[in-house]
């Protein structure tokens, strides 16, 4: 009797799987008469913090402004900010809340490598547009009809520091040290292309796992193998951790590293000690008198709180201009779909952006239907301990190496 | 061979700071018979209130490590206070289990207070070195090193000297007996919170000064715990001879394994999981670590 | 125990012990099977979490909560189910219905070894061990280029025949099926020999082995059952997500696992349900009040979310503290107070 009331469940159970399958013909997710949704994941807890509310706030701003300005095609955008909490499964949990609930149409940043691997397969089930912020390069190569990355990635910027070195001195004898992760390893890539293509070699390499503040093996590793140069791909707090341990040993190395390091934190960290060290970036400090930082500081003195935010001397600024970067690269692909929205039109619309001006707060974006990434040129910046600030030591050029 | 005693040196200095951690496990342990997961979390807070009076309110940095010194006692004393007075006699998984969560509660607590950067403290070592011959040594690790023999040589005799210790020791043993040979058994616990955390602080104080101030700091916990396991959690000699063994083998495994690769497989950065399998492959071999004695059991 | 007495043996070892279990039973496979016609997407997908939750609950509660052995690595149970299942279909073509018990078998393989330790390691010493190897696991998954390091590989789509399994709802139903399955077998198997031999050993194992329980098979079996369980509901996991990143996979998962069993109480099938479902719909609770109080009160929403961080540890703590049995304990006082109602027993 009871087996029978199991097994006749269970085939109940199967019919009802067999049926679950139809379909509905719908109108486009997240986009109404008046209204688009777009969604922006970035974190608001977890351990990178500081680097959500920034983004956030740079996408609150030029949100207000667009809308403030009539909207896009007689449509407002409704802006979903979501924590992702860095993590993949955090970051899973939230895509699929911002898609499936709050039912976003596009999704304009999505901060975090690995998450956003993870959240791919449902942005492609959904037809939901991604813009990732981290480690992209094989975001666009081979490509994702849904994946756009409106920034330089790390393996062009690897590249470009690789070079800028090389060019300077071709003799340099040229040291490592990554994260051993996806965002250091493509750096590390990009940096072995890069001297390849010099004709030259990294001469050490050192991997840490993320997190790790004691850099004692690696840098005695690097002096041992006699390196005066050596490429970061690290994060703020281990690049502070090399700079401190670079004074302790007394030795006179130069540094070089990515976008992230580049944040007016590190001088509270190390003071003077930063004096000299460089970094390549695809956005302008915010200091630098260009067209494109004059204008976002205007709109965020109408829309946002400067004191708070740009005016603020310890201020992320490069997340605040990514976030620029991310959000009006959306706008201008909103734009460009037209009135009719589809994801298929946003798509075309976002592949027809040629030289978008971005007005020198970083470089112009481009995409194209072969090309997902809007740029491979960067800055090179150096530290000015006394002035507790960034300058520019080499404008916007894309490297040499094939990218 | 000039390698080999730089990395025996820095070794020593990453295991300094391992075993007075790890000093602090043992000091509960021995004197409540609880294993406190949430060490390296209360060396986190312990550096976090250093910082807060010596950066943000611009105090003597002495004087910054002395008022985090006595806030660790109080805090210590509290986390008895409101959890672990309750969990006496309770079975070992669910004292564990409370100090894993008490963990995660403190993490997030200092996260809502301090945030999540990064911080440094400006002591009167930093950035300042000795130089022996070929050999530069930060003078932070000099005192880390020499604070530590000194605290390890107090605990000692305090444990085999002075009545108290003897009284924390026989808690341990057996709380029952010992509160009928007229010991205080509530005190006494507090006493070894209080103490245990304080150590905990000067570790976290000694950490940031060797590194910077951050929530994440709390991770060198896990590993102090492997040293101190795997000198025997009984034993303080043992948890500096289990410091200094991981500090160096992680000290090894930078300098020699990690960014091999082999065949597909990358070794990338080695040396946490160099820690940890020492730790395993000695635990097969000898169950209570190096110095553990194994207990005998009644049914 | 109030009202309900069992006069033959059958009676006490019957799978559902009451009518009134059997009635709210099938009032709640009614409303699972009633579920994807009232819910949305975003509700069923919760809900399939909570279904794989619910199996890996399930496996560490018969490690720790029946047979007594801490595991802080359970998560790396997960990560093997989800990474064998994921490369067996990806890169051998296997078809999912044999990807599926494989990794359940893989996960318990490993189980097996990570038990052997366990016959000299206790307390203390088994939990550290056991917190190693999820970071050993986690290491390996980072550096196989097999594995795609932290970055993560894609998964395919769990297919049976030629039906693929594309749909939230019918994903659904999949899962549901097999946790029902999952929490017979854990209630069948703990009623049996083995069940009484694991509970023996938790209680005091050196009086097991007197009484001729041999510990090294059970321990070790105890370890194996339990990964088969985590093993399975990796690969569910996986083939859902479609995308698995180690990450996913790290002590964090482990301790959200413990919570689940210490919140739903230790040793009881029913908790570990419960927990299961409560836990992870926690964050998605958070994740509604945020959005409550974000228009109206965005310094409360802010403190919400640096809160997430916290709440599992809270749960444990809470717990442990007040009520060591969990939510089965309050579950049974209630059922207790009202049954003897207005006596005290």
């Amino acid at each position: 009797m009871k087996t029978r009331i199991v097994v006749s469940s269970f085939i109940l159970l199967g019919a009802l799987c067999l049926m679950a399958g139809g379909t509905w013909a719908k109108e486009v997710r997240g986009v109404t008469d008046t209204e688009v949704k777009i969604g922006c994941l970035v974190d608001l807890s977890g351990p990178a913090k500081y680097g959500g509310p920034p983004i956030a706030q740079a996408f609150k701003d030029c949100v207000a402004w667009v809308n403030d300005n009539g909207g896009i095609n007689g449509r407002k955008i409704n802006l979903v900010v979501e924590d992702n909490g860095i993590m993949p499964n955090t970051t899973m949990k939230a895509a699929r809340k911002i898609i499936l609930k709050d039912g976003v149409f596009a999704i304009g940043f999505n901060l975090g490598s690995a998450g956003a691997s993870a959240i791919l397969p449902l942005c492609e089930e959904n037809e939901v547009v991604l813009m990732p912020h981290g480690a992209n390069k094989k975001f666009f190569y081979p490509g994702n009809k849904w994946v756009f990355v409106p920034h330089t990635v790390q393996y062009s910027m690897a590249c470009r520091a690789v070079e800028y070195i090389l060019e300077k001195n071709p003799k340099a004898r040229i040291g490592m040290i990554y994260q051993d992760d996806g965002f250091g390893r493509e750096g590390l890539e990009g940096a072995r292309a890069a001297a390849k293509f010099m004709k030259s070699k990294l001469v050490k390499e050192a991997p840490y796992k993320m997190g790790t503040m004691d850099f004692t093996p690696h840098m005695n590793a690097m002096k041992e193998a006699n390196v005066d140069t050596i490429v970061l791909w690290t994060y703020l707090p281990q690049s502070a951790s090399v700079i401190k341990q670079k004074v302790k040993m007394g030795w006179d190395v130069t540094l070089i590293s990515n976008n992230t390091t580049g944040v007016p934190p590190l001088f509270a960290l190390v003071g003077e000690n930063a004096d000299g060290y460089m970094l390549v970036t695809p956005f302008a400090p915010v200091h630098t008198d260009v067209p494109g930082v004059k204008r976002i500081k205007e709109i965020n003195k109408k829309y946002g709180d400067p004191k708070k935010t740009l005016d603020n001397p310890m201020y992320p600024d490069y997340l605040y201009l990514a976030g620029w970067g991310y959000i009006e690269a959306m706008v201008e692909g909103l734009k460009k779909a037209g009135r009719d929205l589809t994801p298929d039109s946003l798509v075309k619309g976002l592949e027809s952006i040629r030289d978008y001006n971005m007005g020198g707060l970083c470089p112009n974006i481009t995409f194209g239907p072969k090309r997902h990434v809007s740029s491979f040129s960067s800055l090179v910046l150096r530290a000015d301990g006394k002035a507790k600030r960034f300058n520019i030591i080499d404008g916007f050029k894309e490297p040499k190496t094939p990218q | 061979m000039e390698k080999i005693i730089e990395i025996l040196i820095n070794g020593l200095s990453t295991g300094a700071i391992y075993a007075l951690l790890a000093l602090g496990f043992v000091l509960i342990f021995k004197s409540t018979g609880i294993i406190n997961f949430a060490q390296g979390e209360l060396a986190m807070v312990g550096a976090f209130v250093c910082y807060s009076f010596a950066m943000l309110m611009n105090l003597p940095y002495i004087l910054a490590v002395l008022i985090a010194l006595v806030i660790g006692a109080l805090l210590g004393s509290v986390v008895d206070l409101l959890f672990f007075r309750r969990m006496v006699g309770e079975p070992m998984f669910s004292t564990i289990m409370v100090t894993v969560g008490l963990a995660s509660i403190v993490t997030c607590i200092s996260g809502i207070i301090w945030g999540h950067d990064v911080h440094s403290i400006q002591s009167p070592f930093t950035d300042k070195t000795v130089a022996m011959g070929n050999l530069v040594i930060s003078q932070g690790t000099l005192y880390t090193i020499g604070l530590s023999i000194v605290l390890i040589i107090l605990f000692i005799l305090f444990f085999n000297r002075s009545l108290l210790g003897i009284a924390m020791k026989g808690t341990a043993e057996d709380p029952d007996t010992a509160g009928l040979m007229g010991v205080n058994v509530k005190k006494v616990h507090m006493l070894a919170w209080a103490i245990g955390t304080m150590v905990a602080v000067l570790a976290g104080i000694f950490l940031a000064e060797q590194s910077f101030v951050r929530l994440s700091m709390s991770h060198t916990g896990i590993k102090a715990m492997a040293a101190a396991i795997l000198g025997g959690m009984e034993s303080i000699g043992g948890a500096i001879l289990g410091g200094v063994i991981i500090g160096v083998v992680e000290g090894l495994a930078a300098n020699y394994l990690s960014g091999m690769e082999l065949g597909d497989f990358h070794f990338g950065d080695i040396k946490d999981v160099a820690a940890f399998a020492i730790m395993i492959i000695v635990l097969m071999i000898r169950p209570h670590g190096i110095f553990g004695k194994e207990k005998v059991e009644r049914v | 125990m109030g009202g309900n007495f069992k006069v033959s043996y059958r009676e006490d070892m019957a799978l559902f012990q009451t009518l009134w279990v059997k009635v709210w039973l099938s009032i709640l496979i009614l409303l699972l099977l009633l579920a994807p016609y009232l819910l949305s997407r975003y509700q069923l997908s919760i809900l399939i979490e909570m279904g794989i939750a619910v199996i890996g609950a399930l496996g560490l509660n018969l490690l720790t909560g029946y047979t007594g052995q801490i595991s802080l690595g359970h998560g790396a149970f997960l990560a093997i189910g989800a990474y064998t299942s994921g490369l067996l279909t990806g890169k051998l073509g296997l078809p999912f219905f044999l990807s599926l018990p494989l990794s359940g078998l893989m996960a318990a393989g490993l189980g097996l070894i990570v038990g052997i330790p366990s016959l000299r390691l206790k307390g203390l010493y088994l939990a550290l061990g056991t917190l190693a190897f999820g970071f050993i696991v986690e290491y390996i998954l980072f550096h196989w280029d097999l594995t795609q390091g932290d970055m993560g590989m894609a998964v395919k789509r769990a297919r049976l025949g030629d039906f693929v399994i594309k749909t939230e709802k019918a994903y659904f139903y999949f899962v549901m099926i097999f946790a029902a399955g999952a929490a017979i077998c854990a209630k069948n198997l703990v009623r049996s020999k083995i069940g009484r031999c694991f509970v023996a050993i938790r209680d005091r194992d050196i009086a097991a082995e007197a009484m001729g329980i041999p510990l090294a098979k059970y321990k070790i079996m105890a370890f194996g059952i339990s990964a088969f369980y985590g093993g399975i509901a990796g690969c569910l996991m996986a083939h859902y997500q479609r995308w698995i990143v180690p990450g996913s996979f790290d002590i964090s998962l482990s301790i959200a696992y413990i919570a689940m069993i210490i919140l739903g109480g230790l040793g009881t099938i029913l908790g570990s349900v419960l927990g299961a479902i409560l836990i992870t719909g926690i964050p998605h609770w958070i994740t509604y009040l945020t959005d409550v109080f974000k228009e109206s009160y965005p310094a409360l929403s802010g403190l919400i979310v640096d809160f997430k961080l916290g709440i599992f540890g809270l749960i444990i703590v809470l717990t442990l503290l007040f009520e060591p049995q969990g939510l089965f304990g309050i579950y049974r006082r209630v059922r207790l107070y009202w049954k003897t109602w207005p006596y005290k027993y």
